[in-house]
């Protein structure tokens, strides 16, 4: 299908390559690991260390290889096999005209809306200033369940499409029933309304692209018809606390890299993400449909993740997937703190664990399953990690209970060292240099690179920087193993997760108790751990401190990395600054405009707080006409269903909002003829039969003493 | 010279507390209305009381149910009359549609002897009614499949059947593997402690 199939033969040259990096690594480091087994005899214990070690050295020397071919190929400064260079993409060229029709896709559940608002309404304006706007339409795919959510997003909707002049390109749908979510909020986009545009482009809530970059991508699409999904690089930015910024450095810093390796070898076979990327919407409708996964929950039924497998799907039916690591001003933004950021993880983790179906038992091109199996490892190494560990703890601590004196046999390799301690350390400087030399090559890159360091703060600075983001994550390295390790057990022995709204705000920090919650296992498990290696041998006490120093002091990292403070203190030294730091894009720029203007609404006061939605559905004559142009006309309601959500109404108004369910807030709002009867029923009930919060809120309800919080009572009546 | 006080309530047939909970009813739903200027606003809420005590007189129904009907009413009628001069001009509105557009516009702050029905809309009015009319313009809904899952899994659907069609058959094997993974687990232990 593709136009470009000239590129075949380069791209399995390069494949050849990478994967013979990779074959030749790992025979070698294997080799080596088991010549060094062999030396004092094998066991039972040593021969499980040697096939779990197999299974680690793999992915360490995956991601080495990736990183390796990625500097190479940035250093030589000609990827000839990268898309944008295929296909000749004008870097800097806004096109004077678009063939096609996009949907731009903003799913949201339960985040903030002005956030989001904001960022739509960036990107908007990016595009606006293009005079390409008639060729996009933005779709707000609303799966809230928090009815406040729901009605400040109609709101925002309503502000934002007379703000920006939208005349009918802004469009909300919220959906009753949020089954698959997201995936399934894209389908019922697809269903409705897929069949009208070209492509879409999907956004995550927290997402921002350029115009510039949407615009490249729809150039891609339109020169090849053989494209079915060009991934952009999200780059991250918006970190205020320590450890979202010490990840937005190391994500910066090393993602070119890491880009550049990874489209080094997937080439036209790449994955999608889920999000900041252009899709063809014909392919993707006839093709693209998710399975239902066998066996029970949580690792059968629907897919959680299911942007790895629709990339599948999108190859299987004969498309290319791209990763267009250079087209910049791609951005998201990241979970604050590290509980955060594990929350999302456990979700991840589960959803990736469930694609062992697909890799293992699906017929699917060979390298999404090498796609699928690299993200099942990402999670799956953490156990064996674990594993590999505590064996060889245990293992050495039967050793020195045994009193026996050891017998080093010969090496069966040439190349081994004669010493068995030398030959220690050989082994624990290959595994050392595959995990570390990535971060030697980005220095590499800032000694080279003169723009590069710019935009790191310079070069001393930037180096200081990427030694602090390496001490950082060998920190809290254990730490994710144990949480990871406890999340591969909790899903494979039946634990589902729920998809929860993630944290997205850099306002909230965890607490010393919330630390102490999540953590304090772990430092037992470090004190435990650390007693038994001091038992065993001094040295080995030595030799495993980088991982229970990190348990002993997760509690505390925890704790200052949720902090913006640490984070503030570096960057007025010129640490772990980024180019989004250095010089914002005019992307970010704007939402940051959009993010500082004065909300014209204080907050409602307390008591109201919690039900403002619904207070506003039912008070406000606007609020309620919008909100019931947006619910489907239902017909032939069965009487049960209506005797029931009479039952609720009377009881939302005799016992007002707080008495209800979220459930049954959700039912009431989700019936046109409910919202409507319920705006004329409060407003007409007798004083004495409404209950005291109706009427606190009728009382207090305009547009400005609704909002009057307890501080701004004067400014209100100013 | 002399000074009296004249009465401060406005409606000596009716307890101030009554009245005071009608008044600040109408207030509040004329508010919401968009009727930001007080002073007109309470013209209109005075006009509404008074007339609603003469109903009030003769049913003895609670006064701010009342009030708040008739401010309804008047709103219902007000938005009848308008989509009607609309509908004549260009096309139909419902009256969530009409609202949506008058929200846009200062017309019931300006004109709300019009959105409360007493005066009929001027040219002037329906123009800018017009003008700020947009329809959430939703691009037309062709619903399709999204089709059925390409991917199939007949080996492991194979697989499984057959085992358990097997453990089926002989389920002392089942139990045998229970019993003979604690064994493992067990025999593992033993074996690092050893």
């Amino acid at each position: 299908m593709s136009l470009r199939q000239n590129y075949r033969s380069k791209a399995i040259r390069q494949r050849i390559f990478f994967f013979g990096l990779c074959g030749i690594l790992e025979a070698f480091s294997v080799l080596l690991f088991a010549d060094w087994l062999q030396r004092t005899g094998m066991t039972t214990a040593k021969w499980t260390l040697l096939g779990v070690y197999s299974i680690l050295s793999l992915g360490l020397v995956f991601g080495f290889a990736q990183s390796f071919f990625g500097f190479i190929c940035l250093i030589r400064g000609r990827d000839s096999l990268r898309i944008t260079r295929q296909l000749s993409l004008k870097s800097q060229q806004v096109p004077d005209a678009l063939e096609s029709r996009v949907a731009l896709l903003f799913p949201i559940y339960n985040e903030d809306p002005i956030r989001f608002f904001n960022g739509i309404a960036s990107v908007y304006r990016s595009l606006e200033a293009t005079g390409l706007l008639a060729h996009f339409d933005f779709f707000i795919l609303s799966d809230s369940t928090d009815p406040n959510r729901w009605i400040e997003e109609e709101k925002q909707w309503l502000e934002y499409t007379h703000r920006l002049n939208a005349k009918g390109r802004l469009i909300y749908r919220h959906r009753v029933s949020n089954i698959n979510q997201k995936s399934g909020n894209v389908s019922d986009f697809c269903r409705r309304w897929g069949s009208q545009y070209d492509y879409m482009i999907c956004f995550d809530a927290d997402s921002l692209m350029s115009a510039e970059c949407i615009l490249k991508l729809v150039q891609l699409m339109d020169q090849d018809a053989g494209l079915g999904i060009v991934q952009t690089m999200p780059g991250l930015f918006g970190a205020e606390t320590l450890f979202a910024r010490l990840q937005q450095f190391a994500n910066r810093i090393h993602g070119d890299m890491s880009g550049a390796g990874l489209n080094y070898w997937q080439q036209g076979e790449g994955n999608y993400w889920g999000h900041n990327a252009i899709i063809r919407l014909k392919p993707f409708i006839e093709s693209c449909a998710l399975p239902e996964l066998p066996g029970p929950r949580p690792l059968g039924g629907r897919v959680l993740s299911h942007d790895f497998v629709e990339a599948a799907l999108m190859r299987k039916a004969g498309y290319e997937v791209w990763l267009a690591y250079d087209i910049g001003d791609s951005f998201e933004e990241l979970p604050p703190t590290l509980l955060d950021f594990l929350a999302r993880d456990r979700r991840w983790c589960q959803g990736n664990l469930q694609h062992g179906w697909i890799a293992l038992f699906g017929s699917i091109p060979l390298m999404n399953r090498i796609h699928m199996l690299n993200g099942i490892y990402a999670y799956l190494s953490a156990p064996l990690w674990l594993a590999f560990l505590l064996i060889s703890t245990l293992a050495a601590y039967s050793w020195e209970r045994s009193g026996l004196s050891l017998i080093i046999r010969d090496s069966w390799l040439p190349f081994s060292p004669a010493s068995l301690q030398n030959h220690g350390l050989v082994i624990l400087a290959l595994t050392l240099g595959m995990i570390f030399l990535p971060k030697i090559f980005t220095l590499f890159r800032l000694v080279l690179d003169k723009a590069f360091r710019a935009q790191f703060g310079g070069g001393r600075r930037a180096m200081i920087s990427v030694c602090l983001e390496v001490v950082a994550f060998s920190l809290l390295a254990p730490v994710f193993m144990l949480f990871h390790s406890a999340f591969v057990i909790s899903i494979l022995t039946g634990n589902k997760v729920k998809w929860t709204t993630q944290n997205r705000s850099n306002r909230a920090y965890t607490t010393w108790a919330q630390a102490a919650q999540a953590h304090l296992g772990q430092s037992l498990i470090g004190i435990l751990w650390a007693t038994l290696c001091w038992m065993i041998d001094p040295t080995l006490f030595f030799w495993m401190s980088p991982l229970y120093v990190g348990w002993l002091l997760a509690i505390p990292a925890s704790v200052i990395f949720s902090h913006s403070e640490g984070a503030e203190w570096l960057h007025e030294r010129g640490y772990l600054i980024t180019p989004e730091i250095v010089m914002p894009p005019e992307i970010i720029q704007s939402l940051m405009d959009y993010q500082a203007e004065e909300s014209p609404e204080p907050r409602p006061i307390e008591a109201l707080r919690e039900d403002f939605g619904l207070i506003q559905v039912a008070l406000d004559p606007y609020l309620n006409a919008l909100h019931l142009e947006f619910l489907p006309r239902r017909k032939n309601q069965k009487q049960q269903t209506t005797h029931s959500l009479k039952a609720i109404s009377q009881r939302l108004i005799e016992q007002g909002a707080p008495a209800l369910s979220t459930q049954e807030k959700d039912r009431i709002l989700n019936d046109p003829y409910t919202v409507r009867a319920l705006y004329q029923e409060i407003w007409t009930r007798p004083e004495s039969e409404l209950h005291p919060w109706w009427r606190l809120a009728i009382s207090r309800y305009s547009r400005r003493s609704i909002y009057v919080s307890d501080h701004n009572y004067e400014k209100a009546y100013r | 010279m002399e000074l009296y006080l004249e009465s401060v309530n406005p409606y000596p047939e009716i307890n101030q507390r009554g009245s005071d909970i009608a008044y600040r009813r109408v207030d509040s739903m004329l508010r919401a209305l968009g009727l930001q200027h007080a002073a007109m606003r309470g013209i209109h809420t005075h006009r509404i009381i008074t007339a609603s005590i003469v109903i009030w007189r003769n049913t003895g129904q609670p006064l701010e149910a009342i009030a708040a009907e008739m401010t309804l009413s008047e709103i219902k009628s007000g938005l009848h009359i308008l989509t009607q001069q609309l509908t004549v001009l260009r096309k139909q509105l419902t009256h969530e549609t009409l609202l949506l557009t008058l929200r846009k516009t200062d017309i019931p702050n300006q004109y709300p002897e019009v959105v409360l029905g007493h005066t009929a809309p001027n040219e002037q009015i329906l123009s800018q009614l017009m003008t700020e009319f947009q329809t959430q313009n939703m691009p037309m809904v062709q619903r399709m499949s999204m089709g059925a899952s390409t991917l199939r899994f007949e080996t492991m659907e194979e697989v499984t059947s057959h085992t358990a069609a097997f453990f089926h058959k002989v389920p002392i094997l089942f139990k045998l593997l229970f019993f003979g993974s604690i064994v493992a687990f067990y025999y593992v232990i033993y074996l690092f402690a050893k």
